[in-house]
């Protein structure tokens, strides 16, 4: 039961925010998402900690059956969820946006890597946007390879 | 970033599989992405590491330099066992891992790995799950043949009893009257013939009667063989036999027993699996709740007011059960349980097997944590009604019923089997007020009492049942040494025997008849 | 041996049994015995709770399958009023399981007689429990 996958809903008029917990594997359940004939909804993966191939596959059947003309945004995905993502068709719906997410940088000062929340449209041309350390200024440096790493944004935007 | 020959190399970058391509000393010379993404590694930390590996795939029990010189040497497509690996970069998360050492041009390798984590973990849990359902469905499949037959059973003798009664009990009425009549009738051999044919049809009935009393004996023992144990020491051997769970839990759970030295009539195995069962679903809820400690599972063992029931709790401080999940928790498969960790068969049949020994198991509500209830007849009253099923019902004639009152549980189930070939109906107590009460509400024939109870001794238990029952036969037990307490109270309590520890069967019985053909004679 | 008893003492009997031709067959064996002033027989709980109301019985004789209520229940409500404290009962019983016989004791029963009975078991049984003589046996 530990990191087992946790869902909590809001509705705000015709907006369902979902956000997800702990882990997306072969265990998790996705049931309680019912009642999803809402005309936006937004999941939050800020809270997840794993994802393994398990787990895309019982995702992607999940998401399929959302109804078509619902909105679907993804915002705040871990690196681990953006590795899924540019590995496997179908995480992302067609038409579904993603609008926020973590990418790594480091800081060579601090010898540590950041998780830093960037927008989508932040990033332009697969080019990662210029980070600066909020103490010392220090520029970050991305770390990651940026064609891989923001190859769904062409994925979204693409189809 | 990647090194000199990228252009041949970027075709890996295509593949499904992590790939690096290792040079002559085993240093990473390039490296696809998946590889990235398997060891969670940046570039960045990927490029420091080229000529360190192994600071990135950590194996245990298995040495890379050395497989990857067999590999040089033998200069063929080289695969390796399955290998257990950590991510020191990543946490010293744990991976699976094959890896395939291929030779290529001018020294270089291809080395590709195939991570099967998922695969092993899926296999491991499905394989466990599968087993435990196969073994428990063999369980239920064989309970549920007994209780089918069982069932059959009852429900044919008590459809058969009300036409069976009438139709003997008439036949009766016929042969009286037709004695009545014998004087009157002057056809004396059709009178005759009606009577014959009369004894023939009570024959009939009579075997009818015998069939059904057969099929209910046997029938009753099939049922699991039951001897006389004390609650407690059932919860001591299952505790001994959740050690290593206890000792595996990453908290500390301490556990309490509270007992008031009950006695029961049990099929030991079955009513340890069912407490084995129960304590191992508080030390989950306790390892998963995230309320602090200090953790503890606290077990009271009791008897209900009117004392013919004994009752355990098993209360831990885990989360609790939702009111509304109280039911389903009993239903077969259901499990709040990843797979692998258990099947949710266990509750199902922990309480078909309580209400098997016509008892129960249920929730109660208790705000410290989940609380759950076991209830079981209490020694006497589980020892008589098994044995007045076995012996009472099966004879016309009143069958004696013997009582005895020992500490020992050991001496009781003795007793017990020994009486039970004989067709006697036996009573076990260990509880001195228990027994009293047993002995007011039914006809017991004989009692046997222990000289030496800690409890209550012998002496004032033989003088409060002599004030009121003045004349019901007592025959001490003990060893040859409590002789003098039988001589002393002889006379004075109307002890009619003492039987000297350790008695085999013959004694026990030869003693037992003594005593009521001579209660019969003393009647007459 | 006694002489026959004075019809004004001797003792009546209500028999309750849904199966109609069982009470009939046990009135017969019990008028038979000349033991007893009146036998009445019920079909359930509910109508040998208006027969007991509106007449003395000394002796209770009911089966444990009703199909209202069990006969343990009947003996439960009845022996709880001051009114019938004098009352005996034989509970009778076709196979009895451990279940049914805890019930049994939890009310305090302790005469059972089993089906199927012999005149002689029944007769015997009635005696011992009402402290009656048996003069036909």
């Amino acid at each position: 039961m530990a990191n087992e996958l946790e869902i909590k809903k809001q509705k705000l008029d015709d907006h369902l925010i979902v956000e997800l917990y702990g882990n997306i594997d072969e265990d998790s359940n996705f049931e309680t998402l019912t009642k999803l004939d809402v005309k936006i909804i937004t999941f939050d993966f800020d809270g997840i900690k794993m994802i393994n191939s398990c787990g895309v596959r019982d995702w992607i059947q999940f998401i399929e059956k959302i109804p078509a003309d619902t909105k679907i945004i993804y915002k705040k995905c871990p690196q681990i969820v953006i590795e899924q993502i540019n590995m496997v068709h179908g995480f992302i719906r067609k038409g579904a946006k993603i609008d926020s997410f973590y990418a790594p940088y480091y800081s060579e000062d601090k010898d540590e890597v950041i998780k830093v929340l960037l927008k989508s449209e932040d990033v332009k041309k697969a080019k990662a946007p210029e980070i600066k350390d909020q103490e010392t200024g220090e520029v970050l440096e991305f770390d990651a390879i940026e064609a891989q790493y923001f190859n769904f944004l062409n994925q979204a935007e693409g189809q | 970033m990647t090194e000199i020959n990228d252009k041949e190399f970027k075709i890996l970058d295509t593949l499904f599989e992590a790939a690096l391509v290792l040079g002559k000393k085993g240093e990473i010379k390039y490296y696809n992405h998946h590889f990235s993404v398997l060891t969670h590694c940046s570039p960045r930390i990927i490029n420091k590491n080229r000529s360190a590996i192994t600071n990135i795939l950590q194996f245990s029990n298995f040495d890379f330099h050395e497989f990857f010189k067999s590999a040089q040497k033998s200069n063929q497509v080289i695969l390796s066992e399955e290998l257990k690996v950590s991510l020191p970069q990543s946490n010293n998360e744990e991976i699976d891992l094959v890896l395939k050492f291929t030779p290529m041009q001018e020294g270089h390798y291809l080395l590709t790995i195939n991570d099967i984590s998922i695969e092993k973990k899926l296999y491991r849990k499905y394989k466990d799950q599968l087993q435990e359902l196969k073994e428990t469905h063999a369980q239920i499949l064989q309970a549920d043949k007994l209780v089918t037959i069982g069932e059959l059973t009852a429900n044919i003798s008590h459809e058969i009893s009300n036409p069976l009664t009438i139709a003997s009990g008439n036949t009766e009425l016929i042969e009286v009257l037709l004695e009545d009549l014998s004087n009157d009738v002057q056809d004396k051999e059709s009178l005759e013939i009606i009577q014959t044919s009369v004894q023939d049809i009570k024959d009939s009935h009579q075997r009818i009667n015998d069939i059904i009393k057969n099929m209910k004996t046997f029938l009753h023992q099939s049922e699991d063989s039951k001897d006389f144990h004390k609650l407690e020491d059932v919860f001591n051997s299952a505790i001994t036999f959740i050690q290593n769970k206890l000792k595996r839990s990453p908290k500390d759970i301490n556990i309490e027993i509270q007992s008031s030295a009950k006695m029961t009539l049990i099929n030991k195995l079955k009513i340890e699996q069912v407490i084995i069962n129960l304590l191992k679903n508080s030390i989950d809820a306790i390892n998963e709740t995230s309320k602090p400690g200090p953790h503890k599972i606290q077990i009271n063992i009791s008897e209900t007011e009117n004392n013919n029931m004994v009752y355990f709790d098993i209360i831990d401080t885990g989360d609790g059960i939702q009111d509304s999940e109280k039911e389903t928790f009993f239903t077969p498969f259901f499990t709040t349980k990843e797979i692998g960790e258990g099947t949710g068969l266990g509750l199902a049949i922990s309480k078909k097997i309580m209400l098997a020994h016509k008892g129960d198991l249920y929730f109660i509500n208790n705000p410290h944590g989940a609380h759950i209830r076991g209830e079981l007849p209490n020694a006497e009253i589980m020892s008589f009604t098994e044995n007045e099923i076995l012996h009472g019902q099966a004879k016309e004639s009143k069958s004696i019923r013997v009582m005895a009152i020992d500490d020992d549980p050991k001496i009781l189930s003795l007793i017990n089997s020994q009486l039970g070939q004989e067709g006697y109906v036996f009573i076990g107590s260990s509880h001195p007020q228990d027994a009293l009460k047993i002995i007011q509400d039914l006809n017991v024939d004989v009692l046997l009492v222990d000289c030496i109870m800690p409890e209550l001794n012998s002496t004032q238990f033989t003088q409060e049942i002599r004030s009121w029952n003045k004349k019901i036969p007592i025959i001490y037990i003990s060893s040859v040494d409590n002789r003098r307490i039988y001589l002393e109270d002889k006379y004075k309590l109307n002890i009619t025997d003492f039987l000297e520890k350790p008695f085999n069967r013959e004694e026990l019985i030869k003693k037992i008849r003594q005593v009521v053909s001579q209660t019969k004679q003393e009647e007459e | 041996m006694t002489p026959l008893q004075a019809p004004e003492t001797k003792p009546s009997v209500l028999i309750i049994d849904d199966e109609p031709k069982i009470c009939i067959l046990i009135k017969k064996f019990l008028d038979q015995s000349k033991l007893f002033k009146n036998v009445v027989i019920a079909e359930s709980v509910s109508i040998a709770l208006m027969k007991i109301r509106n007449e003395d019985f000394d002796l209770v004789i009911v089966d444990y399958n009703l199909p209202d209520k069990k006969g343990t229940d009947f003996i439960d409500i009845v022996s709880k009023s001051i009114k019938y404290r004098k009352v005996k009962f034989i509970l009778i019983s076709g196979y009895l399981d451990n279940r049914s016989m805890m019930d049994v004791i939890n009310v305090g029963i302790k005469n059972v007689l089993v089906k199927p009975f012999t005149r002689t078991a029944l007769i015997e049984k009635i005696c011992n429990v009402m402290n009656l003589k048996n003069t036909k046996l």
